[in-house]
């Protein structure tokens, strides 16, 4: 388990606010990384915390880029539906400890990883475009934004954090 | 007490879920050019719809004002169209001619329809400056004649007396007959002495002859019913009355105001 995962928050948005919110990549490119910041938080947390700290980052990137709100509503989305999605991605209706513990470092944590981000891009897309015309473009960015962050985010994980948890 | 907080306890996550959600909106709202103008064109719509039909209803119960005011104006109106009607047309003849007609309101305050002398009670009288003999109509057309008044209220006896008998004519062709009413059907009266040879067809109008210096002339009756030839010379013509009797509302009553003249002149003839 990874104790240290503040250290990793705190990483993470420095990437996302001074790195990635400068770079455009292209229109349907949304490159967001800090969102495993909510991933990698411990699997014990107190329930009501979640959302709290989802709003809390999302709301630090907002006022960076200066869209108050976007990013905080879809982080605190996939924040509140944290329990629910690990369940989904292990695959079964209840978790036991055991389970928990292998869970950071098993395959269904990148399942998890790439729902988590889906659902995060569909939310921000939305948001974003405020309405159902042009569904076509909206989907593709989806797609794409979706890619491109899960991409990011396996690199970072498994550069700072897998090699570390098989160390513990 | 205790239920409801172990129920906030049990779903503090979701409530806590929501409660940042709609501050995530509000700001979003707030704060986001586009998504503003988005969200405003999406309530506007939303309020015009509820403002628009809040409007209507109220506007509903303001309909007795608005009819009582929409009165006024017709009766004002009446009384400049009767002044206006009586310029010449005949541009270089300048005299004008005083007008002819005065126009009151008057709501209905009782009415029979089925017997064979029905009475309507009006709820103006002479304090309003209604006599005897002045004519009576609604905005259908005519409805009778004033037969007696009292302070505040008048008796209307209606075309459907059979003790009146009022002078009307064919618009079309000018003959003038006797308008009597039969006794049973409220809806219709009888037109007669008009002689056999005019051509009467069903669906004519007929109109207030206007002999009578109680009715201004042309005013609206009915429509022919059917025709029949009633005896050697005469035709009855069933008249359908245009004012409905089972219909209330307000009625005018009407003051000749050249009367008085032309009671002088019959005097001095006689």
């Amino acid at each position: 388990m990874n104790n240290k995962f503040y250290i990793h928050i705190v990483i993470l948005m420095l990437i996302q606010l001074f790195i990635l919110n400068n770079i455009q990549v292209n229109p349907y490119v949304i490159v967001n990384i800090y969102i495993l910041a909510i991933f990698i938080l411990p699997l014990n947390i107190w329930k009501a915390a979640l959302p709290i700290i989802g709003f809390a980052l999302g709301f630090i990137v907002d006022l960076s880029i200066g869209t108050l709100g976007i990013n905080a509503a879809a982080a605190t989305f996939i924040a509140y539906l944290r329990p629910q999605l690990i369940k989904v991605s292990i695959n079964q209706p209840s978790i036991n400890e055991t389970e928990l513990k292998k869970f950071n470092n098993s395959s269904s944590f990148l399942k998890y990883i790439l729902i988590s981000v889906f659902i995060f891009n569909i939310v921000l897309v939305f948001i974003e475009a405020f309405s159902f015309q042009n569904i076509l473009s909206s989907i593709l960015r989806i797609v794409l934004s979706s890619i491109t962050d899960t991409i990011l985010i396996s690199i970072y994980y498994f550069i700072a954090l897998k090699s570390k948890n098989n160390k513990l | 007490m205790k239920d409801i907080f172990n129920l906030i306890l049990r779903f503090q996550s979701a409530l806590i879920f929501f409660v940042l959600e709609i501050i995530a909106f509000c700001l979003i709202v707030l704060n986001n050019n586009y998504q503003n103008s988005v969200f405003s064109d999406k309530t506007s719509a939303v309020s015009g719809f509820f403002s628009d039909r809040s409007i209507s209803i109220i506007n509903y119960f303001s309909l007795k004002d608005e009819n009582v005011s929409l009165i006024k104006e017709n009766i004002k109106l009446k009384n400049e169209l009767d002044q206006l009607l009586s310029i010449p047309k005949d541009t270089s003849y300048q005299k004008i001619k005083s007008k002819n007609y005065f126009y009151r309101t008057a709501n209905i305050t009782s009415i029979s329809y089925n017997r064979s002398r029905n009475y309507i009670i009006i709820n103006k009288g002479e304090k309003d400056g209604i006599l005897p003999e002045m004519a009576v109509m609604s905005n259908q057309g005519i409805v009778g004649i004033i037969k007696s008044t009292s302070s505040n209220f008048s008796i209307v006896i209606p075309l459907i007396n059979l003790s009146l008998k009022i002078s009307a004519k064919i618009k079309k062709n000018n003959y003038y007959g006797t308008l009597q009413w039969e006794g049973q059907n409220y809806t219709c009266s009888n037109l007669e002495d008009i002689p056999f040879h005019v051509n009467v067809n069903k669906g004519d109008t007929i109109v207030t002859s206007g002999f009578s210096s109680i009715f201004p002339e042309g005013e609206l009756i009915g429509f022919v019913d059917d025709v029949e030839r009633k005896t050697a010379n005469f035709l009855k013509i069933k008249v359908k009355l245009a004012h409905d009797f089972k219909r209330g509302g307000s009625l005018y009553v009407i003051e000749n105001l050249n009367l008085d003249e032309i009671n002088k002149i019959k005097e001095n003839n006689e």
